[in-house]
């Protein structure tokens, strides 16, 4: 098969792996989505006030009309029918309402999607130059004192998770050096625009979740990028390079540079299928109202389909930023044949 | 197809036995005594490596720092008492003299050195300091040590097992079962970890370290499971195991003697590296409140300090400090351990430091 329509097909499969595996933990798991929103409805907290709630004879009505309305799923149907009218509701883009909010889910998440681009994109762009120059700089310098040091260094600081490093730049920049606010996305007393003030608002909220995303990734990153510039030094290419008399900084950048990043591609594709996953733990330290941020709100509040839209939200623009990856993997690296990429030797 | 008794073999001869079955017999038939075999065992299994990892220095201080924190999740829990709250003040800072206890009435007493001396006064009561609830922070990091180890193993095993065995399957029987199995595996990789995880964790509500620990471990099975499928494609091809198939050996034999022990290593490794996935992804979960409060967790710790004052001021660093310098000092312990431990499995490594493999025609294998 067309290995472009295999990926495609691949990915349109997890994605309705995915909403299946929703749809099987809303219905179904005890205790779950379903029996909240019958609690919710029976204690008054759901529908009562809002004019949605029939009270009475018209209880169970209700709840089902109710349920169609914040989950996508009416339990009065048929199973196959729950099911098709929920992947078909999902696919319209209708994510279902919160509770908390008691707003649709697609319009409280929408807004939010550009600030967690935001954060993610700086994020990988600074990673990513920070990586392959330390990790070049490591590779050149190999065996010496200054690459024991930093390979350690950069061991132990793989050893703690980027969320801890976010903490910690918050308690001493944000909390007692007061160098960068404690929490939101912008300056609240500047005007919304293309001014100053607003600017430097944001990018100053933005810094710290940054460097603690760019971390994340850092410490790994670094060692493998050492790991392909020596492979790469040791190359026959490379002493011929020298042999011919090239220029060392020619062969830096156009012989060891472009050949050691070149597998890093992947790893920074990868990299943002984890920046939306961790954007929930990131987000909640730096109450940064981004995707990941109305996700933690929802676990707080027991909100079931914010919850699992986010969820769902998330894992489509991964896949779909994957996908991205994979397709055009081939124009960055022609060394690449199509077809053969999923031969494993 | 086995020749029977008195089929003549085509060089004339009588073939007394299966050729084949003699070769599979020399295995059971050393002609080494039990004492020698289990005397090369040893040093082959244990000696040997054992050598190894003493020789080298990552291994040395990672199992340190790993038998540290079994000490502290067993002896530890015994000797340091429970955490209360209010139990002294808030925010005493670590090794604060104010505050000791004097066990079995120990008078105080001067050890006089000439140069210097030192009086003895009691032992701390509280040896990091306390959190803003006046709970001793050590007692706090000690009892929340038994739940995280059962975690890393209940996660690391369930994880490598699964992907191990998925991969293998995989890789050996190629056709239907490898599509299937790679798929699923193609899935897994594809959803992000995190997310899945706290939508399993509020639906399941585990409070059990084992369950979590299972819980914990779904999203990282795909990745071994998709590199050891990689690397048994590449071993089935090799003569030895096509020499096995030959020779009649069921698929399961193959797997155990020939494939397994080659990709052991690469297992083992990733166990560890599992085991802290699990400790980072739960402190994340407890930090986020996301899974029940039941046991001491060093995430739950933190999440106490951020959302209960410790932020605020300096004197809630060590509250802050502490159970994060924990984590990362077992991380990097676990890291330095399976760093060191790939020279283990390395054969050639070991086969130096083994005094009996050199030059004994009995051993096959190695």
């Amino acid at each position: 098969m067309n290995y472009y329509a295999k990926r495609i097909a691949q990915t349109m499969f997890t994605i309705w792996a995915v909403l299946t595996i929703t749809f099987v933990l809303i219905r179904f798991m005890p205790g779950g989505p379903l029996d909240y929103l019958r609690a919710q409805v029976i204690a008054g907290n759901v529908g009562q006030g809002t004019g949605q709630f029939q009270g009475g004879s018209g209880r169970l009505a209700s709840f089902n009309r109710l349920a169609e309305l914040y989950i996508n799923i009416d339990p009065s149907q048929p199973i196959y029918i729950q099911y098709w009218q929920y992947v078909s509701q999902l696919a319209h883009g209708d994510l279902g309402m919160s509770i908390y909010y008691t707003a649709p889910v697609e319009q409280i998440l929408l807004p939010a999607i550009p600030w967690t681009v935001f954060l993610g994109g700086i994020a990988v762009f600074i990673s990513f130059v920070s990586r392959v120059v330390v990790g070049a700089a490591l590779a050149y310098k190999e065996g010496s004192r200054f690459d024991v040091g930093g390979t350690t260094a950069l061991i132990w600081g793989h050893s703690l998770p980027f969320y801890i490093i976010g903490i910690l730049l918050l308690y001493v920049l944000g909390y007692q050096w007061g160098w960068f606010p404690t929490s939101g996305r912008y300056n609240a007393d500047a005007v919304a625009g293309l001014n100053w003030p607003f600017i430097s608002g944001i990018l100053s909220h933005a810094a710290l979740p940054v460097i603690a995303l760019a971390w994340a990734s850092f410490g790994s990153g670094a060692i493998a990028m050492r790991a392909n510039a020596i492979q790469v030094l040791g190359e026959d290419y490379v002493r011929t390079a020298r042999l011919r008399g090239i220029k060392s900084k020619r062969i830096t950048i156009l012989y060891v540079a472009r050949n050691a990043v070149l597998p890093m591609y992947t790893g920074m594709l990868i990299q943002i299928g984890f920046i939306f996953a961790g954007s929930i733990i990131l987000e909640r330290i730096f109450v940064y109202r981004g995707v990941g941020w109305y996700m933690f709100r929802a676990i707080q509040a027991d909100d079931y389909p914010l919850m699992m839209g986010a969820f769902i939200l998330i894992i489509v623009t991964v896949s779909i930023a994957m996908l991205v990856a994979d397709l055009t993997y081939g124009l960055v690296d022609p060394r690449v044949t199509r077809g053969e990429s999923d031969e494993s030797f | 197809m086995s020749p029977s008794e008195d089929e003549t073999a085509t060089d004339g001869g009588t073939a007394e036995s299966d050729p084949l079955e003699v070769l599979r017999d020399s295995e059971t038939a050393e002609s080494a005594t039990f004492q020698e075999r289990v005397r090369q065992w040893v040093d082959l299994w244990i000696l040997a490596p054992g050598r190894v990892m003493w020789q080298d220095y990552r291994t040395r201080y990672g199992s340190a720092i790993i038998l540290f924190f079994v000490l502290l999740g067993t002896l530890g829990v015994r000797t340091v008492a429970k955490p209360v709250q209010n139990k002294g003040p808030a925010y005493v800072q670590p090794f604060d003299p104010g505050y000791v206890i004097t066990p079995w009435n120990l008078a105080p007493f001067t050890v006089d050195l000439g140069v210097a001396s030192w009086t003895y006064t009691g032992i701390w009561q509280f040896p990091l300091g306390t959190n803003g609830f006046g709970e001793g922070l050590m007692a706090l990091t000690v009892h929340a040590t038994p739940a995280m180890l059962k975690m890393m193993i209940a996660g690391g095993v369930f994880t490598t097992l699964v992907g191990a065995v998925v991969g293998t399957i995989a890789g050996y029987k190629r056709g239907g079962t490898e599509r299937v199995l790679m798929t699923a595996t193609d899935i897994q990789i594809a959803i992000p970890g995190l997310p899945l995880l706290i939508v399993l964790a509020m639906a399941i509500k585990p409070s059990d370290p084992f369950v979590v620990g299972l819980i914990l471990g779904v999203d990282a099975w795909a990745g071994l499971s998709r590199s050891i499928h990689s690397q048994v494609l590449a071993l089935r091809s090799e003569s030895y195991v096509e020499a096995s198939r030959l020779m009649g050996f069921g698929s399961s034999t193959i797997v155990r003697d020939d494939i397994l022990p080659n990709v052991m290593p690469y297992i083992m490794i990733n166990f560890m590296g599992n085991a802290i996935r699990v400790i980072h992804a739960s402190v994340g979960l407890y930090f986020l409140g996301v899974l029940p409060f039941t046991t001491q967790n060093w995430g739950v710790m933190i999440n106490y300090a951020y959302n209960r004052g410790a932020m605020l001021s300096w004197q809630g660093l060590p509250w802050l400090l502490i159970p994060i310098v924990t984590i990362s000092l077992l991380g990097f312990g676990i890291t330095l351990f399976s760093q060191g431990m790939d020279r283990v499995f390395n054969p050639r490594v070991r086969a130096r430091h083994a005094e009996s493999t050199a030059d004994t025609p009995t051993s096959i294998e190695e």
